[in-house]
Parts: structure tokens; sequence; C-alpha cells
């Protein structure tokens, strides 16, 4: 027997089908990572370090790091290792690390234009061009039941930024055309041929270990430095005009100074609990095109 | 009442943030899970989504376009999903969950079956706007907005999306009706 039936009714009885509530579990997680998570109000890792930035801006930069580097202190010494709202981990492992792979088979893709990266090698709007490869999902720290992504911050010319986990690890790829000159206040300088050596100079800068490497094949130098208790300001960032190049203050970073094609990029590597090796495949995976 | 949540919320008060989540993590779910038909993958999405409003809220200009810059958040969660999905699984079919709003007997095995696949085929844009449209109920320019796309090619992804799920229906009578007549 073949009994008419209304299409429409049909679709809409099925597209009726399935869970309305979200689950119990889901909610916890959420709220989890709500309260382990902190808001993005601005990269603040990179001070607003224009020259023609106002002393009450400073200040309020500052004020803001010291209060961030307070909450991320009670953070990480909070009872539970930070994760806050439940007990930690009974096994805690090492984390895997953002480990990328020069030797990795994968196509390069353009870097999404969505916020997250996966596991991939890519190529993002970086000028001079590069790819650099992510192996596998980080998994630093998440909260409970949230698999980790990493994001991508920023992918412009002249700057590229991307963050995995909780606490943050970030890494920051940015082209110095112009230094802040600190001979003529508020005014801009060509970087010099030696950048590494300008920026291990800069006052508020205190280099831990200095070593000439390779990224990409290029002859760079990695410096590994701590600021003290104010941000240091370098100068600006290619196309951006309200962030600027710089440290944060009391930060411990390792950078990379690589010449490309006579042009200078500085990779900052940044992790918010130290873990600065863990983007470290990720440095040697660049590959400059 | 939302919009001040929102504010609160984007001034970093989380307890503000967890009611905008009873408020409107259902409806997020019930949508994350008809784009993905798949209740874990839904429920990454709505976790991924609610994590990336809560840091970006700050940068939130206008509060009371919350709902759909939160639904913009999700739909691009679920094309995540997919993609995620689509590179590393294979053919899975997914089970109609039962509960409240289980298998409807309107919708017989076949149709399910034949909806299952159609939908399958669709894009991710395709099936965001025919579920935004006919389960959220949303209007047309709302949802060109949370797609980012003009209201034209809403238009055009929901014709399409309808005359392939319709003609997957049509289809599975018509199989039937032969199957049912006599020799």
């Amino acid at each position: 027997m073949n009994v008419r039936r209304d299409p429409d009714a049909v679709l809409a009885a099925w597209l009726e089908e399935g869970p309305s509530a979200l689950p119990e579990s889901t909610r916890r997680a959420i709220a989890v990572t709500t309260r382990t998570t902190m808001q993005r109000r601005h990269p603040l890792w990179m001070p607003r370090g224009r020259p023609l930035m106002n002393t009450y801006a400073r200040w309020a930069v500052a004020a803001i790091a010291v209060v961030l580097a307070i909450g991320g202190a009670a953070y990480v010494l909070a009872p539970g290792g930070g994760q806050i709202g439940g007990p930690p981990n009974a096994t805690p492992s090492p984390s895997p690390s953002a480990v990328a792979s020069a030797t990795s088979p994968a196509s390069p893709i353009p870097l999404p234009k969505a916020e997250f990266v996966y596991p991939g090698t890519y190529v993002p709007a970086f000028d001079p061009g590069l790819t650099f490869t992510v192996d596998h999902e980080v998994e630093h720290n998440c909260a409970p039941n949230f698999r980790c992504r990493g994001s991508i911050d920023v992918d412009l010319p002249g700057w590229m930024g991307l963050e995995f986990g909780q606490p943050r690890i970030e890494v920051n790829i940015i082209r110095v055309d112009k230094l802040n000159d600190p001979a003529k206040p508020g005014s801009l300088m060509d970087p010099p041929a030696d950048l590494a050596a300008w920026v291990a100079g800069t006052p508020g800068v205190t280099v831990s270990s200095q070593k000439a490497v390779k990224v990409g094949g290029l002859a760079a130098t990695q410096l590994d430095v701590r600021t003290g208790n104010k941000d240091v300001a370098f100068g600006p960032i290619p196309g951006v005009t309200d962030i600027g190049f710089g440290l944060g203050a009391n930060w411990t970073a390792r950078l990379f100074v690589v010449p490309v094609d006579g042009r200078q990029v500085v990779i900052i590597l940044h992790a918010e609990d130290g873990s600065l090796t863990e983007l470290q495949p990720l440095v040697d995976s660049i590959v400059w095109n | 009442m939302r919009t001040r949540l929102v504010e609160r919320a984007q001034d970093g008060d989380d307890v503000a943030f967890s009611e905008l989540v009873d408020l409107d993590g259902d409806l997020c779910y019930a949508i994350a899970y008809r784009i993905l038909r798949d209740p874990e993958r839904a429920q990454d999405a709505v976790q991924q989504a609610f994590l990336l409003a809560w840091r970006e809220l700050p940068r939130l200009r206008d509060a009371e376009r919350f709902g759909p810059w939160l639904h913009r958040l999700l739909v691009n969660a679920c094309y995540e999903e997919l993609r995620r999905h689509r590179r590393w699984s294979t053919h899975i079919r997914v089970l109609p969950v039962d509960g409240p709003s289980g298998p409807d007997p309107t919708v017989s095995v076949d149709d399910r079956d034949a909806l299952d696949r159609a939908f399958e085929r669709l894009t991710p844009q395709h099936r965001a706007v025919f579920v935004l449209h006919h389960h959220a109920g949303l209007p047309l320019a709302e949802i060109a907005e949370i797609v980012g796309a003009p209201v034209g090619t809403v238009k055009s992804r929901l014709h399409n999306a309808i005359r392939t799920l319709r003609a997957a229906i049509v289809a599975d009578s018509q199989v039937d009706s032969t199957e049912a007549r006599p020799a």
C-alpha cells in the first residue's frame, strides 16, 4: 500500500528529532574553562610601544600588566595546581608539545581564516614567506573534558601570532621594519644590522643565554631574555597601528632574530608558565619560501 | 536583563557568563546537534563557542548583539567540527537520540535513512542556513549576519537545501511505491 505523505511534514518532524538540552557535563566543562581562562582585552604581552603613547596610557598598561602578573601567580600557586573548580589530575602526564617536524609529509595549506589551528603544515600571510608545522593537538594543561586547540590570534604580513593551551603558550613572528630611536624619543629608525645585539642592549632586557642557531636553514641568534618590572617597547609592527613590538613586564621569553633576505624577523616564544621548550619544534619546522 | 548580563560578563564576571550559558546553552546545543548530527561533536562545538565567547567578549562592541555574535561563533565551531570529522573519520551513521525529542513516528525508518544521507551530502554552509531558519526560526537577515553572507546567498542556500532534502523523501516514497506495487 502506498500512503501519500507530506514531505515537508516529514522533514519538519525529522529536524525536530534529537536532543535539545545541553548536557550538564558540558555546562560544567564550560564553567571550568571560563574560570580558568583569561579574557582577551588586548594582546597585552605587547606593550603599546608607539612613540606617541602618552604617559597615562603607559601607566594603564603597566598597571594591567602588574594585575595580570599577580593574577597569574595566584593561579599557578592555587591549590590544585591552578585547576580551579576541581582536583588536579590524578595521573598528570607530560604535556605534549606543539611538536612540529620539518620532515612532515603534509602539504602546506594557507593558515585558516577561522580562529583555530589544528595539526598540519601552514602557510601564513607573513612576508617574507614561510611555512610551519604543528603535528598534533596541544593539550597544555587543558581544563578537564576540554580538547585544546591552537588559536590564531593574528595572521598579517607583518605579524603572525598563535597560542596554545592553558595557561597560554604562544609564538609570535614579527617583521621589524622600524624601531624606536632611543637617541630621539618619538622618532623611528631603521633596524641595525645586528638586531640581536640591539635587543640585548635595550634597557630593561636581561639576557640569560645567547647562542647562534639556524631557523629554516638561515643563521639566527637565539636570546633567552627576562624583563624587569616595566614593559619594554622596541618599535611598531608593520601594518599595525594600535599595538607595538615589545615585551611585557616580568616576562621570560625566547627570541630568535633572523635576517631573511635583508629583512629582520623576530620570533618570540612566551609561556605564562615558562614552558618555552614546548614550541621549539614549531620553530624548528619553519621553512622560508 | 540579557544585555546587563553580557555587560557584566564583559567586565570579567564569570557568574554572569554562566547565566548566559544557562539562557543560551540549550538552543546552541540544539542548533549544533542538528548541523552536526552527532551529540558529542555538538557538545564540543558548543563548548568551543562559549569558551571563545568568554575570551573575546570584551571586544564585542554592542552587548545587544550578543545573540547573533554567539551564533556566529557556534556556526564556525560547527564548521570546524565538520572539517575535522571529514578528515579523520569515514562514513559513520548516526542514529537518532531517544529522549524528549526522540524518533518521531511521522518519520519512517526509510525516511530517516534517506534524510540522513541527503543531509550528509549538504555543505556545512547549507546545513547551517537550513537549521538556523527551520529549527531555530531565525529570520534570513539575521542568518546572513551569522554566516557572513548576503541575504540572497542565504536564500539560495536555503532553497537548495530544502530541495535536496525533499527530493530524498520523494525518491524514497517512489521506491516504497514501486516495491508495494503488485507484480
